[in-house]
């Protein structure tokens, strides 16, 4: 059968590089527990509020973006909707313990590419960045 | 005079007159001119029986009257010649009837006229007689004698039957008096009874020795019994009211009203009533009189709609509570949640380790986030009374500090009545709080002060202070500038300190740092 396999594809491209991912998040022990369990994988950069986070998006290349909401400095929204000001095609996921807000969010967010919450399941959130940007 | 009288007498006088006439000398003759003055005599009577009774009664008139008579019997006489005879007798009658009706002016004034008419008549009938002659010598003095006698007699009595009449008049008056003031009185006495009932708050009035004098229904009602079972009793002796007494015998004693004194009464049915209290102290100038008179006003329902707005405002807070619940938690949820996944592929020791001490942190923080909620949804908690000493307890917390200098000053044994577990957590929150606020050169003064009635704790940081706005909003739960703060630091805070009837205050200046100000009640020293 003629099927597009994107491990395939993704791991002869990761031979060259690694894809690299932003993690922002203001909470410490998320921003570890994302990078440990991404980092085999991936690149990942951390960035603990959005005043941070948009400035490593402006300066450097990332193939994905996790963005936690309520952060200080920037908010997660705002820091959301400067980078895609920017950068229009860049997937972005949303991890974020508000619920209550997944409406409001994804009304206000364009091109979010998924909105995760807290507390989030790491291999549910690994098989959403693999069909995103694979590996 | 009465009318009926002089009618019955001037009758008496017209029939003696024509008796005297009819057996004078001259013998019958009816149609003499003298029964024709007669007749005319006797119709002046009949006249004079439809005159009023008011105008006959007057002085002037009994006088016109009587006058009428002497002239209307002399010319009778006159006519009939019978000045001969004892006809003169008729003229004692006269004056006596008319001296009766008179007083003595008037009395002599009849018998002045008598005395000429008779003189005249003596004169008429005998030609050329002496004025030394008996006839005139004896009978006009006598004349004059029986006027005398007469007017006085009756004028004595009159004085006696008017003093008399006068007496009965005062007396009727008197009473009259005394029943228009009772009656005002009673009318005064019912107008102030309905005031006082008519008011809305209770009103009980006692005397100095506090027997109870006034207590409207509201204050019956507040008290739980009746007016009748109140009124007259010694406040003292009545069960639940010792607090209410010793107030309004503290406005007696010291003669100064006090207002919306707040104390709790038991009322007749052993309930506790809170109740707000206005007492004034009554004195009358001379110090004859003292008492007090107490304005109540049942709380109850105040206190309970107190406690109802307070009970919806932990209800609305518990709202934003859950909200903020489910935040807080998720956080170090996903972190052990997370950790615990790679924990079971890791090999690593080092990453074991790491691994299992965030697993760790995530449950001790949501330890904390409970506690916090526990403490702030609890309602006004009973604090155990113990006595803490405030130094040792911030110095056990500051020992296991590391992040800042903590200096600790003031009194050696700040001593305060209280809880010690709520106290500690009264301290670590303030401490944490100024950790978080400060960045360079961290340093925090902890200085205990003591005044009479308070231990006084100041908190002293030198970090960022509180803005303006944010200083409106310190206390209103979950409100935080702290990027991971929960909001309820300062609400619990306060919490704990109103549990201790403590009072809290912040002094802050933004940029050059903040000073807490914690109020605990002294411990009493043993």
């Amino acid at each position: 059968m003629n099927t597009y396999n994107p491990v395939n594809n993704a791991e002869d491209e990761g031979k060259r590089m690694k894809r690299r991912i932003l993690v922002c998040d203001d909470e410490e022990p998320i921003r570890l527990l994302l990078n440990e369990s991404l980092q085999d994988s991936y690149e990942v950069v951390e960035a603990s509020n959005g005043r941070d986070a948009l400035r490593l998006a402006t300066k450097e290349h990332f193939d994905l973006i996790i963005m936690d909401i309520k952060m200080p400095h920037v908010h997660g929204l705002e820091a959301i909707e400067r980078i895609r000001a920017r950068n229009n095609s860049i997937p972005i996921i949303i991890c974020s313990a508000y619920r209550a807000m997944e409406d409001d969010i994804i009304v206000k967010t364009s091109n979010v590419a998924a909105f995760m919450v807290k507390p989030i399941d790491i291999k549910a959130l690994k098989t959403k960045i693999f069909e995103l940007i694979g590996t | 005079m009465n009318k009926k009288i002089v009618l019955l007498l001037r009758f008496v006088l017209i029939l003696a007159t024509i008796l005297v006439m009819t057996y004078s000398k001259r013998g019958l003759d009816i149609a003499s001119p003298g029964y024709v003055v007669a007749l005319l005599y006797l119709l002046s009577n009949l006249i004079l029986y439809f005159v009023p009774e008011t105008k006959i009664s007057r002085p002037i008139t009994t006088f016109a009257v009587f006058l009428t008579d002497i002239i209307a019997i002399s010319l009778a006489i006159y006519f009939t010649q019978g000045m001969q005879t004892d006809f003169y007798l008729i003229y004692f009658l006269i004056i006596f009837i008319a001296s009766v009706g008179q007083d003595i002016r008037g009395s002599i004034l009849i018998a002045i006229v008598a005395s000429v008419l008779y003189g005249w008549l003596l004169v008429q009938s005998n030609p050329g007689i002496s004025i030394l002659d008996s006839a005139i010598l004896i009978r006009v003095p006598f004349l004059f004698i029986v006027s005398l006698i007469s007017s006085y007699w009756s004028t004595t009595m009159r004085r006696q039957l008017k003093g008399k009449k006068e007496l009965e008049e005062f007396a009727h008056k008197l009473e009259e008096e005394v029943a228009r003031i009772t009656a005002k009185e009673t009318d005064l006495r019912r107008y102030s009874e309905t005031v006082i009932n008519s008011v809305a708050s209770g009103v009980i009035a006692v005397k100095g020795d506090g027997t109870i004098t006034t207590v409207n229904p509201e204050a019956a009602r507040v008290l739980g019994t009746t007016q009748n079972k109140l009124v007259g009793k010694k406040i003292e002796n009545i069960h639940g009211l010792d607090m209410l007494w010793q107030k309004m015998k503290k406005a007696i004693d010291t003669d100064k009203p006090f207002e919306r004194l707040q104390i709790s009464i038991t009322n007749a049915e052993d309930k506790p009533i809170p109740i707000g209290l206005s007492a004034s102290p009554m004195t009358t100038p001379d110090t004859k009189f003292t008492g007090c008179v107490a304005i109540l006003r049942d709380l109850s329902e105040v206190k309970e709609l107190e406690e109802k707005l307070k009970h919806a405002e932990r209800l609305s807070y518990l709202g934003k509570m859950a909200s903020w619940v489910a935040h807080e938690i998720r956080n170090p949820l996903t972190a052990i949640d997370g950790f615990s996944q790679l924990l079971v592929h890791a090999s690593d020791k080092e990453k074991i380790k790491t691994f299992s001490s965030e697993i760790h942190k995530g449950t001790r923080r949501i330890n904390h986030i409970i506690e916090d909620i526990l403490t702030f949804a609890r309602t006004k908690t009973q604090v155990k009374s113990g006595t803490v000493n405030l130094r040792k307890l911030t110095r056990e917390i500051a020992e296991n500090i590391s992040e800042v200098k903590i200096f600790i000053k003031g009194s050696e044994e700040p001593m305060v009545k209280g809880e010690e577990e709520s106290l500690k957590s009264l301290f670590l929150n303030l401490i944490h709080n100024s950790i978080d606020a400060m960045d360079k050169d961290p340093k925090l003064v902890i200085e205990f002060r003591e005044s009479n009635k308070w231990v006084v704790t100041d908190l002293t940081d030198n970090g960022k202070g509180i803005s303006r706005d944010d200083l409106k909003n310190l206390f209103t739960p979950f409100f935080t500038t702290k990027s991971r703060g929960t909001g309820l630091g300062l609400a619990i805070v306060k919490k704990i300190v109103d549990d201790h009837n403590g009072k809290f205050e912040i002094d802050s200046e933004e940029g050059k740092g903040t000073t807490c100000h914690v109020f605990l009640p002294k411990a009493t020293k043993k």
